[in-house]
């Protein structure tokens, strides 16, 4: 049957076909110029095949050997005369062709030896000296060509091996499109390539039949420093906790903010690993309010560390977050607050903008804070948060601060309390300072990511060269602290400085 | 007609195991030179004249010993030939020979300063495809630091000449100030390094001698063969990629059949040579962009279409598990536009990224995205090549279309791109000319060019360089295969029917 059917083959898809055998080497086609070898057939790839629309079954098929693969295509054959031979034209057939076109071997010596005539014609004078092209004129640059035809196509084309068969019903196809189209063709490529995107290569290719490749070397796992970032996170929240003195952060937030949406939000990002930088952001306004009062300093420098290595380039004051009146450690709080209100004397300019940030000094119990500790110490520690202060200006985030702002007055033993009189004031040289409630809007994004506004009680710390009536002096602070929010030059970098860039000068 | 025995594909797949075909290793061993200098250490705001004195300065002794050799006892009407340092030294009807850098004034080559000066134009004209000048109006000069001389006289006829590179000429200068030459010299090919030169001293080197030089080479399997593409040119378009595919399936081994599979076996390599990537649809012009009017500013991602860039990255990350591919930018691609160009960023591709080496790690990936121009090491051989930009641009200065001979000619300019930076962009190097070619390859492939051609040039010191012009493929659908035993080339061409 087999002989039959090449004899078949070979005489009515080429007509100038000669058979010479069933299974000719690769040589001999182009050895003998009109040779049709459908001997050595296999079926062609997946992707063109495609438009059989039996994936799978094409797929077993590129692991046959030669043999069966030679009857694989012979059945597509079968199945293709005998329809043509029950309804003519109903079926479209397109070959992929393998071998070497008669023409192109001329051609390309040809094409060879103008190259080498063309190079020769060149002749200033260190060419001819030194270097002759006898390589380049004597070489034929063998050519070998794979060719997807479709069958009226065929003709001259008979020295090609003839490897692959992909037919397609012409029913299914609008006039205009008869036979396998290239757009068909890339199409099915295409779906095939998205529907078996999730396999891995390396282990399918093989099952397909592709070449395989023992040195390939592939990544596995992440990238060295996106996992170094959070390990070393890790140790430093470890060392945070440790300064917290074993204070279980979690189940207080959990009691003490439980009706809040955003201290409950809160609580849920500090649950997660401070692995991307939004929760680090909730994770800071928790971990400073545990530190205990003797070590402040040092973890406060923790912190900063913490926000050196994610490097983001927001501003906040670190001792805002100090304000967590965890009632356990109120008066070291308030020192702080107090050490920087005399830090605030010496610039008043810039006072205004960043105090508004800082209304959120839980204060309430700590009426007198410089009885807590000596001058010295007070000094010293003074100085250290100047240094600390720098970093973490460029280091910490805004939003770390919002959230803190919106959630500790929550935490905060005296939530109910009316905008008030500043407490405590301190006079100095004429000057008065001191710190007061208002109401301040907070803008915060819930854990539903949307951005709620709420009004809500905040400390801020003021500055007057001379004492005037309070209830009057409130308001003018607060607006002066809103404005201060838009040109903020720490909290929104760029921000202001962009929007100046693209106005008009 | 298929008997009961013979309906095979009618059973349950077989459990038989069938061969795989397992691909032929590649040694490579790619060279840095072209990488620029990352963040901070990269200056825009240097000169370019640095690198014309820096070029002069390295090559310029390399000409003057082959100057030197050749026309030491030429005498000339009883005059003997003198050297003269500095092109301003030359003195009228004398005959010597000076050494400079090539300068062509030419009206029609692009000008700065034509284009300051006439900023009212409404619209840029098209780019020229030759700076040639069809009245002869161009001129050649030889300069250095010292001046201009204008060259006349047969030589310039006959040789291939374009500004920036460095030639040695003999003649005598004339009552009109004109220096007539009588012969002209190149630096000609480098020193070629041997086979495996490189390996074999970093083997050495990391043995700490333990293994003799014969030990390693031994262990070096026959090398296979290299296949080279270039202009894919994988667009936006829909159903234009099936040639492509056929590519993809051919070197994969998916295609034809076993005897040809195993051929492609061999196959060890894929280097793309640029424009893999092509931009469909024209680019907005600036006219365009402002007209849009949109009222954020910033990036618009409407005008910007992954889908070549998602179908390049299908196309390396199907090759990858079974072959390395060594991937240059090119005109066209998603790189930056002066030479030399940078590698195209791995993020591009985040399929095929997992195969790039991890960051901060020693040695080459398996998939290495490299600058263009680019040099390296596959197999032992030294080989060198660009995405066709330097060649297109002495095309432009030069009669003709013979690619092969203007390779040749880079080469023995011993300059990669020695247009650069007169009419081919170019980081301003400050320090050293990266384009002099220290070390002669053993193949030089140029991408995107018009028509597939190959040749083998010679040097004076027994160099053989094997030349290759890559064409495009998206236009003749040929890959060049190239044989790491003996650097012959063959091709192989994809074609697909007509649509009709």
């Amino acid at each position: 049957m087999s002989q039959d059917f090449i004899t078949f083959l070979a005489a009515s898809v080429l007509n100038d076909g000669k058979i010479v055998g069933s299974n000719p080497s690769v040589e001999s086609d182009d050895a003998v110029a009109d040779v049709f070898v459908p001997g050595v057939l296999s079926i062609s790839g997946p992707r063109t095949q495609s438009a059989l629309q039996c994936r799978e079954e094409v797929r077993r098929d590129q692991a046959l050997s030669e043999e069966s693969a030679d009857l694989s295509i012979r059945m597509l054959y079968e199945f293709y005369s005998t329809q043509t031979t029950k309804k003519p034209a109903s079926i479209n057939a397109t070959y992929l062709l393998d071998g070497v076109p008669r023409n192109a071997k001329k051609s390309s010596i040809n094409g060879h030896q103008q190259d080498g005539e063309e190079i020769h014609m060149q002749s200033s004078p260190y060419m001819s000296s030194s270097m002759p092209h006898q390589d380049g004129e004597e070489e034929a640059v063998p050519s070998r060509s794979i060719i997807l035809a479709k069958g009226e196509d065929l003709e001259g084309k008979s020295n090609l091996r003839f490897v692959g068969l992909v037919y397609s019903p012409a029913s299914e196809l609008s006039a205009a499109e008869k036979g396998f189209g290239a757009r068909q063709g890339a199409d099915c490529n295409r779906a095939i390539s998205e529907q078996y995107a999730n396999e891995d290569p390396l282990v399918f290719q093989e099952k397909y039949g592709a070449i395989q490749n023992a040195g390939v070397k592939r990544r596995t796992g992440r990238r060295p420093p996106i996992e170094a970032q959070p390990i070393s996170i890790e140790k430093i929240n470890d060392k945070a906790s440790n300064n917290s003195q074993g204070i279980n952060r979690e189940p207080k937030i959990a009691v003490k903010s439980f009706d809040r949406p955003t201290s409950s939000n809160k609580s849920i990002k500090s649950t997660s690993q401070a692995a991307v930088a939004p929760d680090i952001k909730a994770e800071r306004p928790r971990d400073v309010p545990k530190k205990p009062a003797s070590q402040p300093v040092a973890a406060k420098r923790e912190q900063s560390d913490i926000f050196k290595s994610f490097s983001r380039p927001r501003a906040k004051f670190k001792y805002d977050d100090t304000a967590s009146s965890t009632g356990a450690s109120p008066a070291p709080n308030t020192a702080y607050s107090q050490q920087f209100e005399s830090l605030r004397e010496d610039e008043p300019m810039k006072d205004a903008s960043e105090d508004e940030q800082e209304e959120d000094f839980m204060t309430s119990n700590s009426v007198n804070p410089r009885t807590s500790k000596s001058q010295s110490k007070r000094a010293e520690q003074l100085r250290k948060m100047m240094e600390d202060e720098d970093e973490v200006m460029e280091d910490t985030g805004e939003d770390a601060l919002r959230v803190s702002q919106e959630s500790e007055p929550a935490d905060g033993p005296t939530p109910q309390k009316e905008i008030s009189p500043e407490y405590p004031v301190v006079v100095t040289g004429g000057r008065r300072r001191g710190r007061r409630k208002v109401m301040k809007k907070q803008t915060i994004k819930d854990e539903e990511g949307y951005l709620v506004t709420k009004e809500q009680p905040a400390w801020e710390s003021f500055s007057e060269d001379e004492p005037p009536p309070q209830k009057e002096k409130t308001l003018p602070s607060t607006a002066t602290s809103s404005m201060g929010k838009g040109k903020k030059p720490g909290g929104k970098p760029g921000q202001g400085n962009i929007m100046s860039f693209f106005g008009k000068k | 007609m298929a008997d009961g025995d013979e309906n095979v594909l009618l059973q349950p797949p077989s459990d038989e195991d069938y061969p795989t075909i397992e691909r032929q290793p590649s040694s490579y061993n790619p060279l840095k030179t072209f990488n620029l200098a990352k963040g901070d250490q990269k200056h825009y705001q240097q000169q370019y004249g640095d690198m014309y004195f820096l070029r002069l300065a390295k090559l310029k002794p390399a000409v003057e010993e082959i100057a030197a050799e050749a026309w030491a006892d030429i005498v000339i009407a009883g005059e003997s030939v003198r050297r003269v340092d500095r092109v301003l030294d030359v003195r009228q009807g004398e005959l010597c020979w000076v050494a400079g850098t090539v300068y062509m004034d030419m009206p029609l080559k692009p000008n700065i300063l034509d284009d300051i000066s006439k900023d009212h134009w409404i619209s840029a004209p098209p780019p020229r495809e030759k700076y040639m000048s069809p009245t002869g109006q161009d001129q050649t000069m030889l300069e250095d630091e010292s001046g201009r001389l204008r060259l006349i006289g047969a030589p310039l006829q006959i040789s291939m000449l374009v500004t920036g590179c460095i030639v040695a000429v003999m003649g005598t200068e004339n009552a009109n100030g004109d220096f007539e030459i009588v012969d002209l010299k190149v630096p000609d090919l480098p020193r070629q390094p041997q086979r495996w030169e490189r390996d074999d001293g970093s083997a050495i080197l990391a043995n700490g001698g333990g293994k003799s030089k014969s030990e390693v080479q031994k262990e070096r399997k026959a090398g296979g063969k290299a296949a080279i593409v270039s202009g894919l040119g994988i667009d936006g378009e829909e159903g234009n990629t099936l040639t492509l595919d056929l590519l993809m399936e051919y070197l994969v081994g998916e295609a034809c059949g076993q005897s040809t599979q195993q051929e492609v076996g061999k196959i060890s390599r894929l280097i793309i040579a640029g424009n893999s990537i092509t931009e469909s649809t024209p680019l907005h012009s600036r006219d365009e962009l402002t007209d849009k009017k949109s009222k954020k500013y910033g990036y618009d991602s409407s005008i910007y279409n992954p889908a070549p860039t998602a179908r390049l990255d299908d196309f390396l990350a199907t090759i990858l598990p079974s072959m390395p591919i060594t991937l240059l930018p090119g005109e066209s691609d998603p790189a930056n536009v002066s030479l030399p160009q940078q590698p195209i960023h791995p993020a591009m591709f985040p399929h095929s990224r997992a195969y790039t080496p991890m960051p901060g790690s020693e040695g080459p990936g398996w998939f290495d995205s490299v600058t263009n121009p680019w040099e390296g090491d596959v197999d032992g051989w030294r080989m060198m090549g660009n995405g066709g930009q330097p060649i297109d641009d002495i095309f432009k200065y030069v009669e003709g279309d013979e690619r092969l001979e203007m390779m040749e000619n880079l080469l023995r300019w011993r300059c990669g791109a020695p247009t650069a930076p007169d009419t081919l962009w170019c980081y301003p190097f400050q320090d050293n000319d990266q384009f002099v070619i220290e070390e002669c390859p053993h193949v030089y492939f140029v991408g995107s060019q018009p028509a597939f051609e190959t040749a083998i040039v010679d040097g004076p010191a027994g160099q053989s360089v094997r030349l290759i012009a890559v064409p495009k493929f998206k236009e003749t659908g040929e890959v060049v295969l190239l044989d790491m035993d003996t650097l012959e080339v063959e091709t192989v061409n994809f074609e697909i029917f007509n649509e009709t």
